[in-house]
């Protein structure tokens, strides 16, 4: 696999101490987005001083990568997610939730019925991705975020013989690099970037300037602009949320542009009925299983979630592939257009596997043919315009030299959907460390996390859980204050109060 | 945020206890529930409830993504409310359908309305855990080992290893290949910190208040059995709320005496030194006719520095109170500190950061000290403290003219509800005029 690696500094570790600014801090967090947020947020509230953490972040701020993801997925900060009310991710305790907000800033309080009454009477509410930045800005304010962050890129992690760990930092503007000596390491680095398959990858090493084959997590916008301004057939693949945003999209541009966009959608897994005995059956329809909400919610904090922490790995890998990867739930806001879409005959769907893709030039156009091996075993061509590629994150650790190097120094552990391998509190296995008087460790949350005891690591919820898990554990080592019933009504107060920590 | 069975039932019999039964007795204030009736029906409500919970959980199965959405929770108090209609009628205490539905309805909705937002800020924990109060969590292996630290281990060898067998320990028979295949990593671990631990999200303090709860429902019962019907449930609810244990002979304390603030009480007897500071010169002797407009005040003992804003009158002609908790104010239309007569200085002593929340330790002979707006200041020395209730305000001694200049503190609590307003007034005399130094 070839992605674009960051060159790690290929001096002797002697040399790299030799010019460098020192720093303790008990705990350092690695990545600087939401999972890092979520820690940091629960640390504040817990009583950790800002001047105890540090978060390396390539970000001014925290949720600049989720906004840089929803930006080149399409997403206007209009455009509604897929997540729960309380799934507040600025908001520990999920009360009250992003559906009162919406609605005391829009001043419709039918919102927050509709959060009380879903997904029985009313379709799901979900926040929009304008909310939420917005709603992680303040409370990023409000914890004192900037006081905490050093922008730059970790080059490596490091255990130190006498228990902990040493953070190297190299900064950004300035010269001397930084090192972090800390007790415990939080990484949350998120994915590493899109997913890209074999065959796309073939692809665009045969050409290097894949206009014509994008990923739905890279900035493709000008894909939407030529398919607005000329019309074209574009071919979709995956069934997934990412998906599902992109063909919301493109629905909505050839409505807007009134050009003629063919749109085709590949599915790995066509499901066209509900499954399931009548009362247990889940939806789906137009080849999407449908949930309410991006995963089913019992996996967060219910009776899957158990099921899932009493499994052991290969059963839990089994378990999240069953359950299936993020989905979307039913929305008639674009279902309908894509049963008019249907009728009308500009939409259609393929269940399949793309083989290979070949570029070839059609009445002065490039194009793109997808061989596709049907579920039928029949080969299909198919020429379209564009592919875009829905097919998910790259979430390899060989894949990021950071983590990479962990796995090398015998620190960290792969397990068997290449994410680090983490015990039931998020900590890395193999990462703790004793000595007489200090103890280290290492935690991981978030996509860095898959395979865990939480199935939806990677969502808010999913976020959240890790954090107070791995709170609790910081907390029983000194750091920080346990989250009693007083403390935890205190603090929600001044959350509540927005008095800043 | 979806339950659990164990999570159900510690749920429900959480929120009867805590919820029903205090809303019961403050329910049983109104007529036509009785006391008795009503923490009956409760009782009964919470072991048909356990029952209930068993077939909710039952249903939770049929459903794929094993959710249960908040709105199920709410009418699934229908049949419940019918069933319990049933049984009272069974054990022939069944009171008129409007108390019960009022009754038994009010509760229900309290107790769903509690878990879709107050019990997520109680217990944070509670709606990742399928609503459990009460979690088992795995040991963390973080603590100092008995052995030496490992080497960094090579890891590969422990690929099979399920990571939650150490939470089930003690449930599970202990698996034979776990001792025949012990891996480095396994090595490193202390062997009695694998012990899983009970991990209560509802800690000591949140017992304590279950406890006073459970005492405070006996002796209310008590009360009520003791105190005729009427007027008895009306004194008992006030009763244990307020001083939940203390004995009623406590002799109040006199009211000259400061409020307790306990980390201050130690060092209250004697006043605080001050001494003039080395860059001012002092005079015995000034010119007390002259109204020198002051600027901050300054109380040594309560190590509190802040700038005065000036109030005056309100309309109904009582002094006004400063904007804000954390301002205090002269009164501008008295004396101004250090002219002839009372300077009245006035401030919150509730509220955020109230800037006279504890004037009641100042103690005769302790310093205060006013910079006026000439760069002077006047240091005046507390000759009393006086606590006293809003409407028994010394006028006269506070407002009185006085030959000498003098200085008067006023802190104030407001009135709220029965509980009367107190001002906490301290009586201060001036020293003597100290005056910056002229710097060369």
């Amino acid at each position: 696999m070839t992605t674009t690696q960051n060159d790690l500094p290929t001096h002797s570790p002697d040399d790299l101490l030799k010019d460098m600014e020192f720093q303790h801090v008990p705990i350092v967090s690695i990545g600087g987005g939401l999972g890092s947020f979520a820690l940091v947020d629960r640390l504040r509230i817990g009583g950790v001083s800002a001047d105890d953490i540090r978060v390396v972040s390539l970000h001014r701020q925290p949720e600049q990568a989720f906004a840089d993801a929803c930006r080149d997925s399409g997403m206007g900060p209009r455009d509604r997610l897929r997540s729960d009310s309380s799934a507040r991710i600025d908001n520990l305790w999920g009360f009250p939730g992003y559906a009162a907000r919406e609605a005391r800033e829009t001043k419709r309080p039918s919102l927050m019925l509709r959060s009380l009454v879903e997904p029985v009477l009313a379709q799901p509410y979900a926040p929009t991705v304008g909310l939420v930045q917005h709603a992680v800005k303040e409370e990023s304010a409000r914890i004192g975020w900037n006081h905490m962050t050093v922008r730059g890129m970790a080059l490596r992690v490091q255990r130190q013989p006498d228990g902990g760990y040493v953070v190297i930092v190299r900064r950004r503007g300035n010269r001397r690099d930084l090192a972090l000596v800390c007790d415990y390491v939080h990484l949350a680095i998120g994915p590493f970037g899109p997913k890209l398959t074999p065959e796309a990858v073939s692809f665009r090493l045969k050409h290097p300037y894949p206009q014509r084959l994008v990923h739905a997590y890279e900035q493709h916008s000008e894909v939407y602009d030529q398919l607005a301004e000329h019309g074209g057939s574009v071919l979709v693949r995956g069934s997934g949320i990412a998906s599902s945003r992109v063909i919301q999209r493109l629905l909505e541009d050839r409505e807007r542009s009134g050009q003629d966009i063919h749109i085709w959608q590949l599915f790995r897994h066509y499901h066209d009925q509900p499954t399931g005995p009548l009362l247990g059956r889940r939806d789906a329809g137009y080849g999407y299983a449908h949930q309410p909400y991006d995963y089913p919610k019992a996996a967060y904090g219910g009776q899957l979630r158990d099921t899932m922490k009493r499994r052991d790995e290969s059963d839990r890998i089994a378990l999240s592939r069953k359950l299936g990867a993020t989905s979307t739930p039913y929305r008639t806001e674009w279902a309908r257009p894509l049963r008019e879409a249907r009728a009308e005959g500009w939409y259609d769907a393929l269940a399949g596997e793309v083989h290979e893709f070949v570029a070839l030039q059609r009445d002065g156009k490039d194009q793109v043919r997808a061989k596709i091996r049907l579920a039928n075993k029949e080969t299909y061509q198919l020429d379209v315009d564009y592919v875009i590629d829905a097919t998910g994150m790259d979430q390899q650790a060989e894949n990021h030299p950071l983590i990479h190097d962990l796995v090398e120094q015998g620190i960290a552990d792969v397990n068997d959907l290449g994410c680090l391998r983490v015990d039931d509190n998020f900590m890395v296995v193999g990462s703790e460390s004793h000595s007489e008087n200090q103890s280290g460790a290492i935690f991981a949350s978030g996509m860095n996390a898959r395979g865990g005891p939480l199935a939806p690591v990677d969502s808010f919820l999913g976020l959240q859980s890790a954090a107070l898990s791995i709170a609790d554990v910081l907390a029983d080592h000194g750091l920080g204050k346990r989250l009693t019933p007083a403390r935890s009504v205190r603090q929600w107060w001044k959350w509540m109060g927005r008095k800043s920590l | 945020m979806t339950p659990t069975l164990s999570g159900r039932l510690q749920t429900r019999v959480a929120l009867m206890a805590l919820v029903a039964v205090p809303l019961t007795l403050l329910l049983a204030l109104l007529p036509g529930i009785t006391l008795v009736g009503g923490l009956l029906t409760v009782l009964i409500m919470s072991v048909l409830g356990l029952g209930w919970e068993l077939v909710y959980h039952a249903l939770q199965q049929l459903r794929w993504d094993k959710d249960w959405p908040s709105l199920f929770g709410l009418l699934s108090g229908v049949p419940e409310g019918l069933g319990l209609w049933t049984v009272l009628g069974a054990f022939g205490t069944r009171p008129s359908a409007g108390t019960f539905a009022l009754h038994v309805g009010l509760l229900w909705v309290a107790i769903w309305a509690i878990q879709q937002g107050p019990l997520k800020v109680i217990a944070p924990a509670w709606r990742f855990h399928g609503a459990r109060l009460l979690e088992r969590r795995p040991a963390t292996t973080l603590l100092p080992a008995p052995t030496p630290a490992a080497v960094p281990t090579p890891v590969s060898a422990q690929v099979s290893e399920s990571p939650l067998e150490g939470m089930f320990t003690n449930e599970r028979e202990p698996k034979p290949e776990r001792v025949r295949k012990p891996t480095p990593v396994r090595k490193s671990r202390p062997k009695n910190s694998s012990r899983p631990h009970k991990q209560l999200v509802f800690g000591r303090g949140a017992r304590l208040a279950a406890a006073v709860t459970v005492a405070a429902v006996v002796g209310m019962l008590a009360v009520t059995n003791l105190g005729t019907n009427h007027r008895a449930p009306t004194a008992a609810v006030d009763k244990p709320s307020a001083i939940p244990s203390t004995p009623s002979s406590t002799p109040t304390p006199k009211p000259s005496s400061p409020p307790a603030h306990q980390e201050h009480k130690p060092q209250a007897s004697q006043p605080v030194g001050w001494t003039v500071p080395s860059d001012h010169k002092a005079y015995k002797t000034w010119n007390k006719n002259a109204s020198v407009v002051p600027y901050a005040l300054t109380v040594p003992r309560l190590e509190m520095q802040t700038k005065l804003g000036a109030v005056g009158l309100s309309e109904s002609g009582t002094l006004q109170t400063p904007k804000k908790s954390t301002e205090a104010g002269w009164y501008q239309q008295a004396a101004a500190p250090g002219q002839a007569g009372p300077g009245v200085i006035v401030g919150a002593m509730q509220g955020h950061h109230a800037i006279f929340a504890q004037l009641g330790e100042l103690v005769k002979g302790d310093t205060v000290l006013v910079t006026r707006m000439d760069s002077t200041t006047i240091q005046f020395r507390v000759k009393k403290v006086q606590t006293v209730s809003v409407d028994q305000f010394p006028s006269q001694a506070v407002y009185g003219m006085t030959d000498d200049p003098q200085l008067r503190l006023i802190g104030f609590t407001p009135t709220k509800g029965k509980t009367k307003g107190k001002n906490v007034i301290v009586y201060g005399t001036a020293v003597q005029l100290l005056q910056p130094k002229q710097q060369s």
